[in-house]
């Protein structure tokens, strides 16, 4: 039996270039099937899971899947945004503990998250290394957005401008990174966290400068009235805040009016939340009350939907790959003529020689689906991450 | 609700752990390890924005075992000017209620990251009955600039009808926050009310008496007092603790015009050589102290009463001076 199997081994090896085609087309027709269905079921159960936590969210009218995918992810360029009024009105019904995010804004292409203190108690963040924000321009870090950039307490990130044209836009603001956050496997690893006003910041809708009463703004002043002082454009703002220069920042403008991208609504039982989504059925002021687990849970249809058309399609493959093996090995057995005929004038039965070719066929499957199945679970590993660059995109 | 306790434990633990390393070589910290080591002992930690409404929880609590932990914060000066350290912001984060003043009274506010839910604001209960200030100077960035919204007056306590509405507000705050203690804050709140009811009735006394007469007030901080007692009184915007610059007394001059005012109230006792050259335009000087932060002897209702009674003093012996000219 042993000799069976060194045979056809030593055949395999002799013939590289043949047996790595094989075992390739054999790995490609298990793996592709395999790995698409396990993929498409993860993403559903991290994406379902996500979803799930959050029992609502309020945005801007339009596509229900944006508002939910960059409440969620944070990935969306350019979100439709709401007014704080929306928040504050929303408050006001008492129905839910209503958590704001303003998602705008990014860091070398990481998501700065403009929120509250509420978000990390309902997403269950806690901190693994510092302390957590306390004070405008200060922000917290997901554990992955640490461990890339090798970042932690003590360091500074700095907002990127929202397009390299925008000569006239804000300052970059430069952050201090106090605390970084427990890793939890979801986007939240993949976000830099600061207060909702430092945002606002980022945007400038805030900023700090010297006081305009001092003497040292006198060259900056274009007009003083009694109750008025209006500088010029010669007065500089501060690109980073710090102890001794926060009390020069304030905001400008109604605070109703500045900008959230979403917010999320935990309300406290059914009843809570059916009387909120009445309140925001054919809303008039351009809201929407989504539940993100029915517009996800509408994605996924549609995602499973072309996943059995390419199951569908990956078995009609297979079924050719098996087809052209078998046609390989038969054509091999023709041109091996002259060595099964060997084979049988030193003593080899026929049943010696088909063991020997079907061994052959075994060891290209078996190694096939061993290789197959390791390169399934290596991706099913890195399905969240895979998840997340189509989020990205 | 054991999840919720566990924790309630670990942030407990958490802080007094991180505080206590932080400790080292700060005695303002070893400060707050132990106030915090003690809160976590009792029934909770609250955190009140000003000396009044500390007192008013204090008071509030008197006598109760496993009553919260109320904390007031080293403010190092005015608490409307507070910066906090990175240690008082942590002990405002995990405060299970933190008691504001609001109207404005909290400008840090503006620049710290709280958990609103616990936040309590008692302006909000006495929302109908603020006065709005028109004296703040405001700014903006080039012609079209929007520009900031002006407050309210905020040293509500000063009124003791409105000092009474926010120790209910606090009460009651506390009371949500440890409803099994709920009665005994009200029984407290009580005996709180005579004492405010009674102060009202001194102080009105003592306005009454000085007959409508001008007063100056030397910062537009008595604005619910005047208002209280219907006091003709007029504010400048002089420190104590500063000499009035030359435009500071042009502006006197020109005010005792059309408000002879005899006697001004001041935060605090103005320099000594300003009271002199005051005295010495027939203007008395005397201090009534706002009580923002923690007086340094007595509490709140001695700070009042010894108000009363400086203003008492003052006034007689401007009826006397009056009488005999």
């Amino acid at each position: 039996m042993s000799g069976v199997l060194l045979l056809s081994w030593r055949y395999l090896a002799h013939h590289r270039a043949k047996s790595t085609i094989l075992v390739a087309s054999i790995t490609l027709m298990l793996f592709l099937p395999a790995v698409t269905r396990l993929l498409v079921e993860d993403s559903a159960a991290a994406l379902t899971a996500r979803a799930a936590q959050t029992p609502l969210v309020l945005g801007a009218s339009g596509s229900e899947l944006e508002l939910v995918l960059n409440t969620l992810y944070f990935h969306a360029e350019s979100p439709p945004v709401i007014d704080s009024r929306a928040l504050s009105d929303a408050r006001e019904t008492g129905l839910a503990n209503f958590i704001p995010i303003y998602a705008r804004f990014h860091s070398q292409g990481v998501p700065i998250v403009g929120t509250t203190l509420e978000y990390f108690d309902f997403r269950g963040l806690s901190i693994a290394n510092g302390r957590q924000m306390g004070l405008l321009g200060e922000c917290v870090i997901g554990a992955a957005v640490a461990a890339r950039r090798n970042l932690g307490p003590g360091d500074s990130l700095i907002s990127s401008p929202e397009s390299v044209f925008d000569i006239a836009g804000v300052y970059p603001l430069k952050m201090k990174i106090v605390g970084v956050l427990e890793a939890n496997g979801s986007a939240d690893d993949e976000a830099i966290f600061a207060d909702v006003r430092t945002t606002w910041i980022i945007q400038g809708l805030g900023h700090g400068h010297t006081d305009l009463d001092d003497p040292e703004a006198a060259g900056t002043i274009l007009n003083r009235r009694d109750d008025m002082i209006t500088a010029n454009a010669a007065l500089t703002q501060y690109a980073e805040i710090t102890r001794e220069n926060i009390s020069g920042f304030h905001f400008h403008g109604s605070a109703d009016r500045f900008p959230l991208t979403g917010v999320i609504a935990v309300p406290p039982d059914q009843k809570s939340a059916a009387l909120l989504r009445g309140r925001y059925q054919a809303n008039e002021a351009g809201l929407q009350l989504t539940v993100p687990g029915a517009v996800l849970a509408d994605l996924l249809a549609t995602v499973f939907a072309v996943q059995n058309y390419v199951i569908l399609g990956l078995a009609v493959l297979s079924l050719a790959t098996v087809a052209v093996i078998t046609l390989v090995f038969l054509l091999s057995q023709q041109l091996r003529k002259g060595e099964f005929q060997t084979l049988s004038r030193i003593g080899a039965s026929r049943a010696y020689i088909a063991l020997l070719i079907a061994s052959e066929i075994g060891f290209v499957f078996v190694i096939g689906f061993v290789l197959a199945t390791g390169l399934t679970l290596v991706t099913r590993n890195y399905a969240m991450q895979i998840l997340q660059s189509f989020l990205t995109l | 609700m054991i999840a919720r306790h566990r924790i309630a434990g670990l942030r407990w633990l958490w802080l007094c752990i991180s505080l206590t390393i932080a400790a080292c070589g700060d005695t303002e910290r070893d400060g707050v390890s132990g106030v915090v080591a003690e809160a976590s002992a009792s029934g909770g930690l609250v955190v009140a924005s000003n000396y009044p409404l500390y007192f008013f929880a204090v008071r509030a609590t008197q006598d109760i075992d496993a009553a919260p932990e109320i904390v007031l914060p080293d403010f190092d000066g005015d608490p409307t000017e507070w910066i906090p350290s990175e240690e008082q912001i942590q002990l405002l984060q995990l405060a299970d209620l933190v008691i504001l003043n609001g109207a404005g009274a909290e400008p840090w506010l503006e620049l710290v990251t709280l958990d609103r839910r616990r936040l309590s604001e008692t302006a909000a209960a006495l929302a109908d009955r603020l006065i709005p200030l028109h004296d703040s100077v405001l700014h903006q960035h080039g012609p079209e600039g929007d520009h900031s919204q002006q407050g309210s007056a905020f040293t509500f306590w000063l009124d003791p009808q409105l000092a009474i509405a926010q120790a209910q507000v606090v009460t009651e705050a506390l009371a949500l926050l440890t409803p099994a203690h709920a009665t005994r804050y009200r029984q407290n709140m009580a005996v709180l009310e005579q004492e405010l009811m009674e102060l009202d009735r001194r102080l009105a006394d003592v306005f009454t008496n000085w007959n409508d007469r001008p007063v100056l007030f030397s910062h537009p901080v008595y604005q619910y007092l005047q208002r209280r007692y219907g006091i003709n009184g007029a504010s400048l915007h002089w420190e104590p603790d500063a000499r009035p610059a030359l435009s500071g007394w042009a502006d006197l001059r020109q005010r005792l015009v059309s408000h002879p005012a005899t006697i001004m109230i001041w935060e605090q006792a103005p320099l000594p050589d300003t009271a002199a050259r005051l005295a010495s335009q027939g203007i008395v000087s005397v201090p009534f102290h706002t009580i923002g932060n923690r007086p340094t002897q007595g509490d709140f209702m001695t700070a009042m009463l010894e108000n009363a009674q400086r203003l008492e003093t003052v006034f007689r012996t401007d009826d006397q001076r009056t009488d005999n000219p």
